[in-house]
């Protein structure tokens, strides 16, 4: 976290569904390595504005400055859609909730994670199949799986088979919707902890969205409290959490179940 | 400064009237608002303003309620503080924890301060001895070095070595916080916290924790903590700010008082 310039800066960043605002007003940085999570309850923009920030959704307003890998400070806006593709390609990752959003179900486990490797350019059959074993065992799915198609994965599985997809092609940036809520709690906390732990050892940044209070607290340095579309607080997330300062927070942390 | 130049509480004395403190809390207020009790307002603190310097062990005195674990939280960056500044100084300079960013308050976390709070948060399925090394592979320490200190102060503590691959969320309370202090003190940090560090422990490992708190005392680390337990006190605070003058409200019953180094410096800020 030691780099002089945030990764991503967000400016005045908004987006309007007609009439109706999904999230506005939102402005902050993320840096190499921090994990920034965002929360709130349905409906409040979270989802937007992952969608806003990863260009998946077009944005109403703002901007949002990236540092490519060769420095080089660019306005996502401004950007062709070939750029973002390429981006996508090398330098970004998207966790979705729902592993069947972001997996082919009905391509090989080992396909699917060197699929990516070969759209940056790799060939070497061996290579890429030797690449996608070493990641199904870093995210703790048998080898012996390799051939099977992620249909026959159990949830736990397919999101870790995600996971490893993404992060084949070592991403600079990765975008996490909700990608523990569809999971057995046990199931949550293994990937939970393998996320931490990739985290860690890859240096990578992460905009996770979550309702889960609990999973912002195990995985991100800081947090994003949204509510209505707009952020009504944010901040180290120990210090949010243990010393809420908005109103709506101090609801969201007062409402956890004492397990 | 040599180590050797430590070994003695006159030594240590003159040098913390020296030196500037590793912390300078000063002019600190804290009231918190619930917004959920329609806005009500419960001041905490007033005017809080103490310091800590190298070598030395201050202890928070007072009855419970009184802030106590309040102000270590706000030290740590933990809680947020409505006036006045708390200054760490870091190895890489000063930072006003009061008023720092998130990466701020994280790199003071990382280079000057450890902090041993009343409860492990455990993380599942991480093994015990890997929660207690993790603080030093985080700071670059080769990680069977780190695994191998760590090791070091788990046998210290009595943690049996057969739970050493376990993880803590299954330990008994006593055996949890024995994890957690080998957690706080595994690293060389110039400020050390310490919330209540032996509460729920038994005769003979609070004397090991006695004996850890006096080690890194004569090391040179400045040490803020909670003892309610008026024997391990006695035995590693130099001397005790007393809370309650600093809460606004009515004095409360103020316990004992141990008082073996100077007066209180509430005004040296």
């Amino acid at each position: 976290m030691s780099d002089a310039r945030p990764l991503l800066e967000v400016r005045g960043v908004g987006h309007r569904y007609g009439d109706r605002y999904g999230c506005r007003d939102v402005d902050l940085d993320l840096w190499p390595g921090e994990v920034l999570a965002v929360v709130g309850e349905s409906g409040s923009g979270k989802t937007t504005l992952l969608g806003a920030l990863s260009q998946r959704l077009s944005r109403t307003e703002g901007n949002v400055r990236y540092r490519l890998a060769d420095d080089t400070v660019v306005d996502l806006a401004e950007l062709s859609e070939s750029a973002v593709r390429s981006l996508w390609r090398t330098e970004w990752g998207f966790v979705h909730q729902n592993p069947a959003d972001g997996l082919r179900m009905h391509v090989s486990a080992g396909g699917n994670v060197g699929e990516p490797l070969m759209a940056t350019g790799w060939r070497h059959y061996g290579r890429i199949r030797a690449a996608a074993a070493q990641w199904l065992e870093r995210v703790e799915i048998p080898v012996d799986r390799i051939d099977d198609t992620p249909a026959t994965f159990s949830g736990g599985m397919r999101q870790r088979l995600q996971i490893a997809r993404n992060l084949v092609i070592s991403p600079r940036l990765v975008f996490m919707d909700e990608p523990t809520s569809g999971l057995d709690v046990s199931v949550q906390a293994r990937l939970l902890d393998l996320i931490r732990s990739l985290v860690a050892e890859l240096g990578l940044a992460i905009i996770i969205v979550t309702h889960d209070l609990g999973v912002a607290r195990l995985i991100s340095h800081r947090t994003l409290v949204m509510k209505d579309g707009r952020v009504v607080e944010s901040g180290l997330t120990d210090r949010v959490l243990d010393d809420p300062q908005a109103a709506y927070t101090q609801l969201l942390v007062s409402s956890i179940l004492q397990g | 400064m040599t180590r050797a130049a430590l070994t003695t509480r006159a030594a240590l004395t003159t040098r913390a009237a020296s030196t500037p403190a590793i912390l300078a809390v000063s002019g600190v207020d804290k009231t918190f608002t619930m917004h959920l009790q329609g806005g009500q307002r419960l001041p905490v603190l007033t005017r809080l303003a103490f310091e800590v310097h190298a070598g030395e062990c201050v202890a928070l005195g007072g009855a419970s309620g009184t802030g106590k674990s309040s102000i270590l939280k706000m030290v740590y960056g933990n809680y947020a503080v409505n006036q006045g500044s708390i200054v760490v100084r870091a190895p890489g300079g000063a930072i006003d924890i009061a008023g720092a960013d998130p990466r701020q308050v994280l790199a003071a976390r990382r280079d000057a301060m450890g902090y041993v709070s009343q409860f492990l948060r455990c993380v599942p399925r991480v093994a015990a001895l890997q929660v207690v090394a993790e603080p030093l592979v985080e700071r670059g320490v080769p990680a069977a070095q780190a695994r191998e200190r760590a090791a070091g102060l788990l046998t210290r503590l009595a943690i049996p070595e057969r739970l050493w691959s376990l993880p803590p969320a299954t330990f008994s309370g006593g055996e949890q916080q024995r994890v957690n202090i080998a957690r706080g003190f595994v690293t060389e940090l110039p400020l050390l916290l310490l919330d209540e560090p032996t509460a729920s422990l038994d005769v003979r490992n609070r004397e090991v924790v006695t004996e850890l708190i006096r080690e890194k005392r004569t090391g040179g680390t400045a040490i803020l903590g909670i003892f309610h337990d008026a024997e391990v006190r006695d035995a590693v605070a130099d001397r005790v700010v007393p809370v309650e003058e600093f809460t606004g409200g009515p004095v409360v019953d103020k316990g004992p008082v141990v008082n073996k180094g100077p007066v209180v410096d509430k005004g040296a800020a």
